[in-house]
């Protein structure tokens, strides 16, 4: 479903829009080309390698919770597969 | 937890003796579960926080899906501010595809002409769309600032109307400045036909232009082409009568949810369905190009210049069209009820249908189940639009200029076309 994490921002670096941010722990590096005004220690939401824009720890860890909750409920072994192995031309 | 968010894993066999594609997803498609049990308002608040790339859709499709069942209405200024929310989310994800997505994939083909063709550097572009996000933000933060138009039933919205004129007013900005090169509502009077959106091309000095020329140039304007249908619409567009009816029943079983059909058959839900049962232009490159890449983002074009015209115009007064909603039969005897909404995200056609306890009040009613059907199931199907027309630049690889790289470059662009809303991994052998 369409998810934008939250994630921590631990590293900016100057002078381009890339960002290290901490995605569940994980470090990862996004671009902030969407968003300004972003400080190491602030929370934003991550969707498709870009920052979308800042949110409150509290949003953050609201949504962190709700994102945990479905995690525990439906785990990665719901992966779809193609019936039959795939599609011929 | 990143992989919470799930993705698709993407495989194209182009040697050997079966070309085809495979499709997998891991995408968590009945997240919607941890709603269960919980009272109607907490579910209405928490919705859009756990969806919140198309937060206003899924908002949207929750709050009418409760109201249909519950039999609620919300007041008038209710449904204007949610309609211009949806068409605020809408032009925002439009946008996004337009300025950062189709230049990505398109100069990924072929690096030369889009030096020619891309007049806009991808930082111009990222800061625009930059600047069309903050606008958004602004938008949805004062629409919310009061009650939350997207509570079930929820009372009268009166916005600071000065804050959502100057937000409407930079998207719409965004709109002309990098997209059509003039007012999006004299762009859709004079481009109806082929011909007029190539003259259009030739002439407009945005990057937007420079896609379509792009595309007509590297013979791009058939890419994905395939028999696969479209939901069915009556007349204007709307979803045919019966069709919520019939998923309400269908969508409880989570294989449907993960591989949804319609009659047996895949079936798409994009921009590009959206506008073909309107007719007009998509409809006229549709019967050169079938559902190719052109029509695809003529689409785009449209419904992004008919959105930004009508924020322009009067944001509050344009008029809305009404989400497609049922209710469903209620379990006799008890106070269970059940309804389904349908909401038009930016990427197609959003369903949710959930049964409710019902109360005196939001606080009092509460959510039994939950259940919701993403476009990108239905587009992103093992043998729906995107196999299929990924099979076919499988097959069609080896013979095509030599260059194995362009086949990956090429499905690249057929994904981004139709856009699964998450990251995916794509391998060519």
């Amino acid at each position: 479903m369409c998810l934008a994490i939250p994630a921590r921002i631990l590293e900016l670096e100057r002078g381009s829009d890339e960002a290290v941010v901490s995605l569940g722990g994980v470090r990862k590096s996004i671009s902030m080309a969407l968003v300004d005004d972003a400080a190491v220690g602030d929370y934003v939401l991550v969707h498709v390698g870009y920052a979308l824009n800042k949110v409150s720890p509290d949003e953050a860890e609201r949504t962190l919770a709700l994102i945990r909750a479905a995690g525990e409920l439906d785990p990665a072994e719901f992966a779809t597969d193609a019936a039959g192995g795939g599609l011929q031309p | 937890m990143s992989d919470l968010a799930g993705q698709l894993d993407i495989e194209l066999h182009s040697t050997g003796a079966a070309p085809g594609a495979v499709i997998r997803s891991s995408r968590p498609l009945t997240a919607a579960r941890i709603f269960a049990g919980k009272p109607l308002a907490a579910v209405s608040s928490q919705l859009p926080l756990l969806f919140s790339v198309c937060g206003t859709a899924q908002a949207m499709a929750c709050a009418v899906a409760c109201e249909a069942a519950l039999g609620w209405s919300p007041a008038p200024s209710v449904v204007h501010a949610r309609g211009l929310l949806l068409r605020a989310e809408t032009i925002k994800e439009h946008l996004w595809r337009l300025l950062l997505d189709w230049p990505k994939a398109l100069i990924r083909l072929d690096a030369m002409p889009a030096v020619v063709h891309m007049t806009t550097s991808a930082r111009e572009r990222e800061a625009a769309m930059a600047a069309a996000m903050r606008a958004f933000l602004q938008l949805r933060a004062a629409l919310t600032a009061g009650a939350d138009p997207f509570l079930p039933g929820a009372p009268v919205n009166q916005p600071p109307t000065d804050v959502l004129e100057n937000a409407s007013a930079i998207l719409a900005l965004t709109a002309v400045e990098q997209v059509f090169g003039t007012v999006p509502a004299d762009w859709l009077a004079g481009v109806t036909t082929a011909a007029d959106l190539d003259a259009w091309a030739t002439r407009a000095d945005t990057a937007a232009a420079a896609l379509v020329r792009m595309v007509a140039e590297q013979g791009l304007a058939d890419l994905g082409r395939c028999d696969v249908g479209t939901l069915p619409a009556g007349s204007g567009g709307a979803l045919a009568p019966g069709l919520l009816e019939g998923l309400a029943a269908a969508l409880a079983a989570d294989a449907f949810v993960a591989a949804p059909l319609l009659d047996g058959q895949p079936m798409e839900t994009t921009p590009f369905a959206r506008e073909l049962h309107r007719g007009g232009l998509v409809a006229g490159l549709a019967a050169v190009h079938g559902n190719g890449l052109l029509p695809r983002l003529a689409a785009l074009l449209v419904e992004l210049a008919r959105d930004s015209a009508a924020l322009a115009a009067a944001p509050l007064d344009a008029p809305v069209g009404a989400p497609a909603v049922a209710a469903l039969a209620p379990v006799s005897g008890t106070a269970m009820v059940a309804g389904i909404g349908a909401a038009p995200a930016a990427r197609g056609l959003l369903v949710h249908r959930l049964e409710l306890l019902r109360g005196a009040a939001p606080e009092t009613t509460r959510v039994l189940g939950y259940r919701m059907l993403a476009p990108t199931e239905w587009n992103f199907h093992p043998e729906g639009v995107v196999a299929k027309g990924l099979a076919d630049i499988a097959a069609a690889g080896p013979a095509d200029a030599g260059r194995p790289d362009r086949i990956g470059a090429r499905a690249r662009m057929l994904i981004t076309a139709v856009d699964p809303c998450v990251d995916y991994r794509l391998s060519v052998s």
